[in-house]
């Protein structure tokens, strides 16, 4: 994580915030958080739906405003230096929105004409790093979620950022389009821009974040390296059906960091352990005469760990894996 | 891939220039989406043809529309067509067309969900509120003004511009009738834009187009209806729709111009009122759905 100082600006953190609290009619959005996200690193937001994510990306971009704490981006603040404070920050949170009855590239030509500058000599750079080819030429109103999420990526592009906030940025997205907005945040964050994304696949954030902060509640129950987060994580969650569960239990008693449960169906064994030990109970089974039938992924160590964290259990796995729109109360 | 360049960790702040233009930047940026929407330009056209249409229909017909203000010398003067245009227009047309943009100009934005994405550009809520406003209050001087020189056009060439009886009986001479014609359509201009500020209000705070664009023709209608009836006088002042009869007093020999005054003032407070009651609005509030 990088150090923030807001004396200068040019080496500021992309974003300090400390603090932070915002509640909307008096329900808890955000709670007194603090995050720190400097240039060149790719941070992730991970959190159960209601967690704060939208809100405090919301308050990021100025379209919400803190109730409570401090917010610089770059060492600005917007009370003091307004609109400026989102120089050289774009994003977009929730579904990306445009005017449904232009095409992409006039609502982009639109943008470009709101920010002024240069940014108009990028447009046809943004459209092709968002990979919307010809479906530039289309009204909008005609979009897929996916093409939308392409233009907005695009809309953000043109603005030339240092600091990109991204809010599910592959949601609604094909495998292919998934894979491209993973390459496209590391170049970004190899030629030095800091990207804040939100997004509810631990997986997704695993592979492409250095950083990551989970948000429970409206506040961090996490905050660190993804190096930090891999070591506290507990061992990955296992479904096991063997030809004879009751001995297959029987032989678990006798391991060390193994724990064997039965499902309350009855119908299969939940195995936790890493991967080392699970060879060995494998192993053992065979030796003992067990046949193993299915021996499944159920929560990934990281996923584990999210849900230990944010009070989840593996039943709410499917909305973790569910790519859903975060809805902020008011 | 040089467009795209991001090399370098300084964030190169938007230059001051660049931000004191703001506003205009955003009145061209909303005027060229106004310029793309259908609506609008049937409006314009509407503003420019209907005119026409309506003496071609006078011409069809034998009786004059006496009820109304100079309606009995439609046929007599190409310059009684404009003032009738503007005595049915003032009572509800005006209003209506300039609430067409205004009305919906903020409330677009919650319908199409994209005030998240303008206001996370680099211009500011102010600039944002100002840029649109100014474009909504030219767009409501533009269709009076298309409409006013598009019934005198229409009178002068379809009837012709023979001298006008004023409304003391005296004849007035073409180029004399001219400017009056002008200075009446002038005449309504404060209470237009103070409709539009109204539209402005609904926009901001109904988040609606049907409630921004009906609305204030319904307000309108209403205080025509208070002003039919035996309102007191410093009440019937205070409404918005008296001072689209202002322009009557020119009319009189000798003219009487106070109504004129007192109406752009009164249009004025609308308009105070309204537009600061929006930007006090649009400025607190939290962009958390569209």
């Amino acid at each position: 994580m990088a150090d923030a100082s807001s004396e200068a600006p040019a080496v500021a953190a992309a974003v300090e915030a400390r603090g932070l609290a915002r509640r909307f009619d008096g329900a808890v959005a955000v709670a007194g958080l603090d995050l720190t996200v400097g240039p060149g690193r790719v941070h992730g937001l991970v959190g159960p739906n209601g967690a704060g994510k939208t809100t405090l990306l919301s308050m990021l971009l100025g379209l919400v405003r803190p109730d409570a704490g401090t917010l610089r981006l770059f060492g600005r603040t917007h009370g003091e230096h307004g609109a400026r404070a989102r120089d050289g920050v774009a994003g977009f949170v929730e579904a990306p929105r445009f005017y449904p009855y232009l095409t992409g590239r006039a609502n982009l030509e639109l943008l470009a004409g709101l920010d002024g500058g240069d940014a108009r000599s990028r447009i046809a750079s943004a459209l092709e790093v968002s990979g919307l080819g010809d479906a530039a030429k289309a009204k909008v109103g005609g979009y897929s979620v996916g093409m939308r999420q392409r233009l907005g990526i695009a809309a953000s592009l043109l603005r030339d950022p240092r600091l990109l906030i991204l809010d599910e940025p592959t949601s609604g997205l094909d495998p292919a389009g998934m894979r491209d907005v993973a390459a496209l945040v590391r170049r970004l964050a190899g030629d030095g821009v800091a990207v804040l994304l939100s997004s509810h696949d631990m997986d997704e954030v695993e592979g492409l974040c250095d950083d990551v902060t989970i948000m429970h509640a409206g506040r961090a129950a996490f905050d660190g390296t993804m190096a930090e987060l891999r070591d506290r994580a507990p061992a990955p969650e296992f479904l096991l059906t063997t030809s004879d569960d009751e001995k297959a239990l029987d032989v678990a008693t006798s391991s060390d960091g193994l724990v064997v449960a039965r499902e309350a169906d009855g119908e299969a064994l939940s195995v936790r352990a890493a991967r080392e030990r699970l060879d060995e109970y494998v192993i053992a089974l065979g030796r003992a005469g067990i046949a193993v039938r299915t021996l499944a992924l159920r929560t990934s160590a990281l996923k584990s760990l999210f849900f230990d964290l944010t009070g989840g259990g593996p039943a709410d796995a499917a909305t973790a894996a569910e790519p859903t729109l975060e809805k902020v109360p008011g | 891939m040089t467009a795209l360049d991001t090399a370098g960790a300084a964030v190169r702040p938007a230059p001051a220039a660049a931000v004191r233009g703001g506003t205009l930047v955003v009145y061209r940026w909303e005027a060229a989406k106004l310029v793309r929407q259908v609506r609008t330009r049937l409006v314009v056209l509407a503003c420019v043809l209907a005119p026409f249409l309506f003496v071609a229909a006078l011409k069809m017909q034998t009786t004059t529309p006496q009820d109304t203000l100079f309606g009995r010398w439609v046929h007599d003067s190409g310059f009684a067509v404009p003032l009738v245009v503007l005595g049915f227009a003032g009572q509800w047309a005006l209003p209506a067309l300039t609430s067409v943009v205004a009305g919906d100009i903020f409330a677009c934005e919650d319908r199409h969900g994209t005030w998240r994405t303008i206001l996370t550009r680099s211009r500011s809520r102010g600039q944002i509120f100002a840029g649109k406003t100014l474009a909504a209050l030219t767009y409501g001087v533009v269709v009076t003004v298309l409409l006013g020189a598009s019934s005198l056009v229409a009178g002068v060439l379809m009837v012709g511009h023979q001298p006008l009886v004023g409304l003391s009986g005296t004849l007035l001479a073409p180029g004399h009738a001219t400017a009056l014609v002008l200075a009446s359509w002038a005449s309504v201009l404060p209470p237009v834009l103070a409709f539009t500020g109204l539209g402005l209000l609904l926009s901001v705070a109904g988040r609606n187009g049907a409630l921004g664009i009906g609305g204030p023709v319904v307000i309108g209608l209403l205080m025509q209806l208070g002003s039919m009836a035996d309102l007191p006088v410093p009440v019937r002042t205070l409404l918005l729709t008296t001072p689209f009869g202002a322009w009557h007093g020119l009319f009189t020999d000798p003219p009487f111009r106070g109504p004129l005054l007192w109406g752009a003032a009164v249009s004025a407070g609308y308009l105070v009122l309204c537009v600061g009651g929006a930007y006090a609005l649009l400025r607190r509030r939290d962009i958390t759905g569209g």
